[in-house]
């Protein structure tokens, strides 16, 4: 049997905020895995607990129930580290070091010689677009730079199993892109990939499964294709032509109706109608611009679970 | 040891010597010493040991300064910084973690006194003074006091604000002295007043009695003036070498008992 890169089995965590205060449950009874070689996207709110489960993994926090398994081992052991990558939320390093001397700083916890730091450092800066900032101190990066640095530092053991948390929060679009292309690329490279983030439209660009983490709980968990409704969940008409047109009355319900300049936008949600709608286009004389089907988007499911608890 | 533990006492190390208000302290007693030449100067005939007394205090004050200031912070910043997540998510036990940070500094400490003892040795030659090997007996045992201090910060670093450790570290520091004079004062009454009610019934008083007597043990044990043999040397009284081997080796035993308490605190720790 093909060892789950995570297992997580019925994991609990509480927190005391306060001596006296009652615990408050930040992950509740969670249950998952994730296949080796795939991209997993934990998502949800804030405080819905995903940075929790990620330390969990990393023991750095102990869970008060349940247990966490990496490739088979206990997360508590030094030895499961050898083959994992982490990220963490916000990264801080040590200011005071400078570009080339973070990697050779992490390298020598992985036994790497003098002369593979070295040529390491070169690889991964290069990687990560950073080779031309060697000897600069971090205090001098800015957050986008700071952000690769810390992919550098995650991949320096060249790990199985990478674990992002937030790796795109507080960038721009082009550092987003930039750490999109990176995953994409340990993906291609055959690496199993867990990232956490609120950015859901990137997730579902990255990511084979997907796993909804609402208050604690596990809400939804599985691959994408799958969670989300593969059907069209409504058609977009757009015509044009016309300064005044009168929607018919029976389409009501069925469908919506809005102008945009001397476009007319017809949301079609009952496909029956849709043949019915675009005949009423050409008897008002208004010409057919374009037809847009929408299917079930990762953001409509995340909202429906959100509602629902 | 093993390079893991060495690759972060050299992160330690690194940290603390960019630190640009270490480089603040090594002048102010660089100042220090050097203002000991002044004093010298008008003292007839106890210049060298005015010189030698502040330098040996001017190098123990400067250690302990580091020792407790960047030794509070050893622990808790990293966990404040956030720097111990990516840290620690390598193959790095926490164990591992405390003697790395234990080294690093010690490593620094270590240095700053090499350094001022150097310097102490410089002005000494200016006054044709004799190489007094005594002078590295106190240095030693001021390194090895300054050890078990850095061990303390680490103990409450690895659960207590910077703040609060700090005022434990001083409060050890200066209880630690004060050990002598608080046996040889109050110790002797508590037992005076102890011996009268001994093999009476138990009540209130003969409880309390006992609880202090067993402090008093406590805080005898605790006593930092095995290594504060700063004014022998000075005044030149013969100090053993068997006194240094079995004061560094009391300094040791603590070594190994605040170590091994850091280590228990900081496993149990979550890092929220």
């Amino acid at each position: 049997m093909k060892l789950k890169a995570v297992h997580f089995e019925n994991v609990s965590k509480d927190f005391k905020t306060d001596f006296w205060k009652k615990k408050v449950s930040a992950l509740c009874e969670i249950n998952f895995s994730v296949e080796p070689g795939t991209i997993f996207g934990l998502v949800g709110p804030n405080g819905a607990g995903k940075t929790t489960a990620i330390k969990i993994m990393m023991g750095l926090i102990r869970p008060t129930k349940g247990n966490v398994t990496i490739f088979g081992n206990s997360v508590e052991g030094r030895a499961v580290k050898r083959d994992i990558g982490y990220l963490p939320e916000n990264a801080y390093y040590y200011d005071y070091l400078r570009t080339e001397e973070v990697i050779d700083f992490y390298g020598r916890f992985f036994g790497l010689s003098r002369n593979e730091r070295n040529k390491k450092t070169d690889e991964l800066l290069e990687q990560v677009g950073l080779f031309d900032k060697k000897g600069l101190r971090l205090r001098q990066f800015s957050k986008g730079m700071l952000q690769r640095i810390g992919i550098a530092q995650a991949i320096v053991n060249d790990p199985k199993f990478v674990i992002f948390d937030e790796p795109m929060s507080g960038l721009d679009p082009i550092g987003r892109k930039e750490v999109r292309d990176i995953i994409l690329r340990l993906g291609d490279q055959g690496k199993t990939i867990l990232f956490s983030s609120h950015i859901l439209t990137d997730v579902e660009a990255l990511c084979d499964y997907v796993g909804i983490i609402i208050k604690g709980k596990l809400k939804a968990c599985g691959p994408i294709g799958e969670l989300i409704q593969p059907r069209v969940k409504n058609t977009e008409v757009i015509f044009h032509g016309k300064e005044a047109v009168l929607f018919p009355q029976k389409f009501e319900k069925k469908a919506t109706f809005r102008s945009s300049g001397a476009q007319w936008i017809v949301d079609v949600v009952d496909p029956d109608i849709l043949e019915q709608v675009i005949n009423w286009g050409k008897s008002e004389k208004l010409q057919l611009v374009a037809m847009i089907p929408h299917k079930e988007t990762l953001e409509d499911l995340f909202m429906k679970q959100v509602e629902e608890s | 040891m093993s390079a893991r533990i060495w690759a972060i006492a050299l992160n330690t190390y690194r940290e603390a010597i960019r630190q640009k208000i270490l480089y603040a302290l090594v002048l102010f007693t660089v100042v220090l010493i050097l203002f000991s030449l002044f004093l010298g100067q008008l003292t007839l005939g106890a210049d060298t040991k005015i010189i030698k007394d502040m330098g040996l205090a001017s190098i123990m004050i400067l250690g302990a300064i580091m020792s407790i200031f960047i030794g509070v912070g050893l622990v808790f910043k990293e966990i404040e910084r956030k720097t111990i997540y990516t840290l620690l998510s390598k193959p790095v036990s926490r164990p591992e973690f405390i003697l790395g940070k234990f080294f690093g500094l010690s490593m620094t400490i270590g240095l700053e006194v090499i350094s001022m003892t150097v310097l102490l040795f410089l002005i000494l030659s200016f006054y044709k003074e004799p190489l007094d090997f005594n002078l590295i007996k106190a240095v030693i045992l001021i390194f090895v006091e300054l050890c078990v201090v850095t061990a303390v910060a680490l103990v409450f670093s690895s659960y207590s604000s910077s703040f609060m450790s700090i005022l434990f570290c001083v409060g050890f520091l200066i209880l630690g002295h004060m050990t002598d004079d608080f046996a040889a004062v109050i110790a002797p009454k508590i037992r005076a007043s102890l011996s009268q009610v001994e093999g009476q019934p138990w009540d209130g008083g003969t409880a309390i009695g006992y609880i202090l007597l067993g402090f008093v043990r406590a805080i005898e044990v605790l006593n930092l003036d095995h290594f504060a043999i700063n004014a022998k040397v000075v005044h030149g009284v013969p100090v053993t070498w068997a006194w240094i081997v079995s004061s560094t080796f009391f300094g040791f035993c603590w070594l190994i008992l605040l170590l091994s308490l850091a280590i228990f605190l900081f496993k149990r720790k979550d890092l929220q």
